[in-house]
């Protein structure tokens, strides 16, 4: 019974990029296969900083990816992925260390640990522990290794948190925290979050652990400071109606279904929106003074949360997702802006839906256009994939 | 007082790409004596773009009177008609 629709995992990851540095030490890779019944999630840590640390997390993350959603024996995997890796003969000591999070059928889950501070398990507000087994193989030049595995059922609520050492070191050196910050703290830290706002989104928690081990560093890294979050919850939906239906028998329908949906609500077209208010019998009032971004007004509407232009909205909402990715997104979007304020919606939505009207306005395809207006069709089939592919949603679209 | 004069400029997609853009401003540019005998609102798609019979985009409703091929000194020449027939 897991696997339904009224189960959802979400998995967000932030980054802060070791003060000086232009690029991350650390590596963490969000993957779902094509028939997304595997979430797979890798984070890595290289030695040191700045390029030659990125190029060995990434190496590691690439080839773990591959190795962990292609073959089903995990602990043989590591083996191979630790024989495999360079490693610092001076030091004696691997150049990158890594923790794996796979979720099969929204259910199992598994996890491996190799040398990154260990993963940390909510289940609703407390902590738990599950057991873990410890593998220790021979390393032709490091000698002795060891890595944990652990596999358990996922629950509702359950929330899975990792992250590297730039966490659980942050602040050292600091007064408040001479050895840092520590895991004791980081855990502390997130049931404390965890207990005043028990919905608190994965995007949300890691972006805060973040921020506070970024603070304890008195806002200058000291290393590279990444987290990644797991969490399984009741979907967050959102319907996006656009386009007026193909057959005009078809007008109460699109408008019953607005109506009736649990969730939020975007309606992207003026004359799709005439035809609700019409159906529903409601106001709709332009705020001509509302502009942004060179897109025409937005509207209002009682009992929807957004009310947009149709295909140009959606082809720039389209281009700004493209340029978005998955760590630390928030920090760029702001809610003054229609697009950002619209793509936050989709983004804080779990399960998206669009009902798609296919009655073509024939003022479109008007050669005589300033602008090429792209077929609505094609741009909500580019955003379902990029919403799917970039940031793991699960997107549905009916036409009508 | 008299009833305020109602302009409706469309912000549909068609009016919009074809110069509506340009008209939002529109009650900037009114004479300052005019401004206050005008409200300026925005609608969704008001259906002309629909039929040729209408002329072209975009169209701008000054009470029921329709302009289109819109921009903003024929929305104030129509306008000013009106203003006349508006006395406090
Ligand atoms: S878009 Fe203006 S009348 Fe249709």
């Amino acid at each position: 019974m897991n696997n339904d629709t009224n189960l959802f995992i979400e998995v967000a990851s932030s980054q802060k990029i070791k003060s000086g540095e232009s690029i991350s030490g650390d590596t963490c890779i969000i993957s779902s296969n094509d028939s997304k019944n595997r979430i797979t999630l890798i984070l890595s840590d290289g030695l040191g900083s700045g390029i030659k640390a990125a190029v060995l997390s990434s190496l590691t993350t690439s080839m773990a990816l591959r190795l962990f959603q292609n073959c089903g024996d995990c602990v043989s995997v590591t083996e191979t992925i630790m024989k495999t890796l360079p490693v610092c003969s001076v030091r004696k000591i691997s150049y990158a260390t890594f923790t794996m999070v796979e979720i099969q059928e929204k259910r199992l889950v598994r996890v491996v640990e190799y040398d990154n501070p260990p993963i940390v398990v909510f289940r609703g507000g407390d902590l738990i522990e599950k057991e873990k087994q410890y593998f220790k193989f021979e390393h032709p030049i490091l000698g002795e290794q060891k890595f944990s595995y652990m596999e358990f059922e996922l629950q509702l609520g359950d929330r899975l948190i990792c992250f590297s050492d730039g966490v659980t070191q942050s602040g050292m050196g600091e007064r408040k925290y001479n050895f840092g910050w520590q895991w004791e703290n980081a855990v502390l830290y997130i049931s404390e979050v965890i207990s005043s706002d028990p919905d608190v989104s994965a995007r949300d928690l890691s972006d805060k652990i973040i921020s506070k081990a970024w603070a304890n560093d008195v806002f200058q890294a000291k290393d590279d400071i990444t987290c990644a979050c797991v969490y399984c919850r009741k979907p967050r939906k959102l319907l996006v109606v656009t386009g007026p239906p193909y057959d005009e028998q078809k007008d109460s329908y699109i408008a019953y279904v607005l109506k009736n949906y649990p969730g939020k609500k975007i309606i992207c077209g003026g004359t799709t929106a005439n035809i609700i208010a019409r159906e529903l019998g409601k106001e709709i009032k332009v705020d001509i003074n509302d502009r942004s971004d060179d897109l025409p007004p937005i509207a209002y509407m009682e009992g929807v949360d957004l009310v947009t232009e149709g295909v140009i909205t959606l082809s720039k909402l389209f281009r700004r997702l493209e340029s978005l990715n998955q760590v630390s997104m928030q920090g760029v979007l702001r809610p003054s802006n229609l697009i950002d304020k619209m793509a936050l919606l989709f983004l804080h939505s779990d399960v998206i839906c669009f009902l798609v009207g296919t009655r073509i306005n024939e003022m479109h395809q008007n050669p005589d256009l300033p602008v090429e207006l792209d077929i609505r069709r094609n741009i909500v089939r580019r955003i379902k994939e990029i919403l799917e592919r970039r940031f793991l949603k699960e997107v549905q679209i009916e036409f009508v | 007082m008299k009833k305020k004069i109602t302009v409706q400029i469309c912000t549909g997609t068609n009016c919009y790409v074809f110069g509506g853009a340009n008209l939002l401003d529109l009650e900037k540019n009114l004479p300052s004596e005019v401004k206050e005998k005008v409200e300026v609102k925005g609608a969704t798609c008001l259906g002309f773009c629909k039929d040729k019979k209408y002329g072209k985009a975009p169209f701008v409703l000054v009470e029921d009177e329709l302009v289109s091929e819109a921009d903003v000194h024929k929305v104030i020449k129509k306008v000013m008609q009106y203003v006349d027939k508006v006395v406090d």
